[in-house]
């Protein structure tokens, strides 16, 4: 080892310049920012956007600390206008009392007017700075209600109301299957092919309540934020909602089902029995004929009936095929909605064109420009379903006589 | 470039100062022969110790006829003075009618009579000059003069007070032997020949330090250790030039491979058992007189997380011990530096609850998370070097400030947050669970290091500080034996008893680089089946089968 020293300082000044970018900063210079709305601003150019962030104030969601002090809000937001995202929220700074630091960010907000306007431009900054990290969830917030305001309800159980949103947008998705939610990530990636689906929230009860913690001082809040519809986007403008049956097909045609729970008839009473969907899985295939694709939805599902209001004996297996028989119809049916819906959007939301292309290129080649417009409306789609009842849970025969 | 390099070196230096020379001393040695006039030869004596008060010289006559002079001198407190009384003074005084009848009359016949017929000491030697009767009288040992002889006799009539065997305090165990060592040199050795009943077992001593004169046995058995670390050894001793050796420490960083390391490259343990299981290893044992750590070289990184319980346990629990003392150990070197790196560098890796948590706790307290971090290790390292410093009595008075510097009352006065004092206090307990001192030390040390290397760098900082960490020690050998064997290099066979502990039949062979010369521990034609139990039962089976027949 000669110039030993030389080597030694060499490698310790390397060690210091090949760092990379880090930085160092103390928690307590920290804004952590919980969720952020983007609304429509005044004006096109100057102010194009309202940018709103939801700050989290750690001693008071933390417990145990908070001894003596006055009860604040567990968040505070700060409102900024600009024509960039980033100006927008390096102009917030002026408010807020430490750096916005968004890691933690539970929540993207959208107002339903910049939804319509077209919401390309605003995930190009989040792709791009180190800071966010695409996986949280993206909600369009839906009728008279801005983006703004549905991060000023202060919500119980659950201090933080981003990460109120949050949660209640999972335990629904896992739950009851209706809206799927769409994070970040799976945004840009649909930006990239053309169409998106997002999924809305409101206000429910009196929005102008909520701004104020006396809101969850009430067992019933006058108001409550509340996970609803699907928003359709084409060419990265909002279209159209899908809302209840409509939604639910989106969730089964794209496989993301993980529960939810489906009636069905008994004779002539309707809706009388409960079925809860446990497991589900579904796939795309797309055959072409005469030139032309056909596409064929199947979905597999397993089921156990969680309630049955009927006399049926769950105990014999021709009355368990009937229902199975019963299930699928009523999936399908819920397929073939969604499709048609979307179909009539002119809209192709699940991106059967890949499919298409990977099927067949020269055929999509010929197709992919009148595609959308033209064809996917006309295309025929074929659903074909198999739904097995597994359990019928810890009786067979209901005490109902009827 | 070298060279410009050293020139600009050399003129970044300050001139020397001038240091006053002083003239080196020679101690005095005495390589002069004994004369024949006792009262020359007790002079001598006493003027070479400096008349010291615990030299005592008893002179005496002896014998009706020749009246010839006689003295016996000791170090008072150093030998047993029943068996000075009863072996030695009774016998050349009372037994007149003996000499009379039998002893010559040359003073020089009737030494080498004394020493045959007369000393009914077990051990008696000739000394011709005054070098060897000082290093016999200062171990303890009488001597014997004649006058007209120009020899003494030194009879080991050592005694005095020594510590008794006791438990050992720094490595107890629950279900092992309860005795540890003394700082009785043979006690010490007759402590591991109680467990290797075999000839094989072979001590060297000498004395070493040119005026403490300590007593230094170096411990191995022949067949299994090899013979290059041994000469190794001995040259290393050799080179050793120092007036004092003051307990094991003072041999150990003369001869440890690298004096540059943070690691201990020499094994220190104060049980016989871990002794003997290491000389049966192929290892050698250098034991210090008045040390009751003795040394075990080579040494490898993992033997500082195995204990003797290890051995005495079932092999599940000592391999889930071994692992738990890796994971605390890991604990205790980066801790706190994994704290400082997420809370002041990526937040953003923190659960967003827990983030929230930290927050909250932080946002009162005025100092920087390294600040507070070094000020929390800091008084725990205070606390700790006090409560080993202090006087017994002020115990109480130590646990007591000490609860209240590093507990909720620190919280509660907003200097530092609760999350830091857990952080320290599971650091403090998980550094207690490694089991030998000298690698607690050394992982206390290198926290600070790696806090350090996070509050500038975080993450990164670790990573290069655990990078570079674990290349120096590659790189590191104790006599001879890579100090991270059997890990780098890898060595299969020997993982049996590194992280886990296998069940003890599985361990059919030594440490591979340890020994080298013998591997094998079982007799090769001792046939090694899946359980002891079916060997036995074949045996069972052949013996019932001959009276059969």
């Amino acid at each position: 080892m000669r110039h030993k020293p030389l080597r030694l300082i060499v490698v310790c000044v390397f060690v210091v310049l090949l760092s990379g970018c880090w930085d160092r900063e103390e928690l307590q210079q920290l804004s952590i920012v919980s969720g952020m709305a983007i609304d429509k601003g005044s004006d096109r150019i100057k102010n194009r956007y309202r940018v709103t962030v939801q700050i989290i104030n750690p001693s008071q969601v933390a417990g145990g600390q908070q001894g003596g002090k006055v009860q604040a809000s567990p968040v505070t937001t700060f409102t900024e206008t600009g024509s960039t995202l980033a100006e927008t929220l390096r102009k917030i700074s002026t408010k807020s009392p430490g750096e916005l630091f968004f890691p933690h960010l539970q929540v993207l907000v959208i107002g339903e007017k910049v939804a319509k306007d077209g919401i390309e431009d605003l995930f190009d900054m989040i792709e791009r700075d180190s800071q966010f990290r695409v996986l949280f969830p993206v909600l369009i917030a839906r009728g008279h209600v801005t983006a703004k305001e549905t991060l000023e309800v202060t919500t119980s159980l659950e201090a933080i109301p981003s990460a109120k949103i949050g949660d209640a947008l999972k335990t629904s998705e896992e739950d009851w299957g209706t809206y799927k939610s769409t994070r970040a990530d799976q945004v840009i990636q649909g930006l990239k092919e053309g169409s998106v689906m997002i999924t809305g929230i409101e206000i429910d009860g009196e929005k102008k309540s909520g701004n104020a913690t006396t809101n969850t001082q009430q067992i019933f809040p006058r108001a409550q934020l509340e996970i609803k519809g699907m928003a359709l986007f084409k060419g990265g403008k909002l279209e159209n909602w899908l809302e209840g049956h409509a939604a639910r097909g989106v969730t089964w045609i794209t496989n993301e089902m993980k529960r939810t729970v489906m009636n069905l008839n008994c004779g002539k009473k309707q809706e009388a029995i409960a079925i809860e969907i446990s497991r589900a899985k579904s796939s795309t295939h797309v055959t072409i004929k005469h030139q032309k694709p056909v596409i064929y939805l199947i979905v597999h599902a397993e089921g156990a009936v969680l309630e049955n209001n009927c006399s049926k004996d769950l105990g014999k297996s021709q009355v368990l095929d009937q229902l199975d028989e019963q299930l699928e119809e009523e999936i399908k049916q819920e397929v073939l909605l969604t499709v048609k819906k979307v179909q009539k959007q002119k809209s192709d939301i699940f991106n059967f064109g890949e499919q298409i292309n990977m099927a067949d290129k020269h055929v999509w080649k010929n197709i992919e420009t009148s595609w959308e417009k033209d064809i996917f409306p006309q295309t025929e789609v074929h659903v074909n379903v198999q739904a097995i009842i597994r359990r019928t849970g810890m009786t067979t025969k209901s005490y109902i006589n009827k | 470039m070298n060279s410009a390099w050293n020139r600009l070196i050399r003129k970044a230096r300050k001139p020397k100062k001038m240091i006053p020379q002083y003239e080196e001393k020679e101690m005095t040695t005495n390589k002069e022969t004994l004369s024949s006039s006792l009262a020359e030869n007790l002079t001598k004596v006493k003027d070479s110790l400096g008349n010291s008060g615990d030299l005592v010289v008893r002179d005496f006559k002896m014998g009706k006829p020749f009246l010839c002079k006689v003295a016996s001198i000791y170090i008072n407190g150093l030998t047993d003075k029943e068996i000075l009384g009863n072996s030695i003074i009774e016998r050349l005084m009372n037994d007149v009618e003996m000499i009379e009848e039998e002893a010559p009359y040359g003073p020089s016949q009737l030494g080498m009579y004394i020493k045959e017929h007369m000393l009914t000491i077990t051990n008696v030697g000739e000394v011709t000059n005054f070098d060897k009767l000082f290093l016999h009288l200062l171990s303890g040992e009488t001597i014997v003069l004649v006058d007209g002889w120009n020899q003494g006799l030194a009879c080991s009539a050592q005694g005095g007070d020594l510590r008794a065997i006791s438990e050992p305090v720094a490595e107890s165990s629950v279900r092992g032997p309860r005795d540890s060592f003394t700082e009785s040199l043979i006690t010490n050795t007759a402590m591991i020949r109680r467990r290797i009943k075999s000839p094989n077992l072979w001590l060297e001593t000498k004395e070493m330090g040119k005026i403490t004169q300590t007593g230094v046995g170096l411990m191995y058995v022949k067949g299994i250790v090899n013979d290059k670390l041994l000469t190794e050894i001995k040259e290393r001793l050799d080179k050793m030039e120092v007036d004092e050796v003051q307990g094991s420490n003072t041999i150990e960083e003369w001869i440890t491979d690298e004096t540059w390391t943070p690691w201990p490259t020499v094994f220190i343990t104060e049980r016989p058992d871990v002794v003997a299981g290491n000389l049966l290893e192929g290892r050698v044992v250098i034991f210090v007189n008045q040390t009751p750590t003795p040394l075990i070289v080579p040494a490898t990184w993992n033997q500082f997380f195995q204990t003797a319980e290890d051995y005495y346990l079932r092999w599940t629990m000592a391999s889930f011990l071994r692992v738990l003392r890796i994971i605390s150990f890991l604990i205790t070197l980066l801790g706190p530096s994994l704290f400082i790196a997420f809370l002041s560098f990526h937040p953003e890796l923190i659960p967003t609850p827990l983030l929230i948590n930290l927050a909250a706790q932080r946002q009162s307290i005025p100092f920087p998370i390294i600040i507070e971090a070094l000020l929390m290790e800091f008084t725990f390292e205070v606390l700790r070097e006090a409560g080993v410093r202090m006087p017994r009595p002020v115990g109480q008075a130590v646990s007591i400030v000490g609860a209240l510097v590093l507990g909720e009352a620190a919280v509660s006065a907003g200097i530092v947050s609760s999350a830091m004092v857990i952080v320290v206090a599971a650091t403090a307990i998980a550094s207690f669970t490694i089991p030998h001192y000298a690698m607690t030390d050394a992982t206390r040390l290198l926290r600070f290091g790696m806090m350090i290397l996070a509050s500038f760098f975080g993450l990164y900082g670790i990573g290069l500080g655990v990078i570079m960490l674990v290349a120096h020690t590659c790189s590191l050998r104790s006599f001879g034996i890579p100090y991270l064997a059997p890990f780098a290099p890898i060595i299969i066979a020997d993982q049996k008893d590194s992280i886990f502990r296998f069940p003890l039949p599985f361990m059919s062979k030594r440490p591979r680089l340890v020994s080298q010369v013998k591997t094998k521990r079982t007799d090769d034609n001792y046939s090694r089946g899946p359980s002891p139990r079916k060997v036995g039962m074949k045996q069972y089976e052949s013996k019932r089968d001959s009276n059969e027949t």
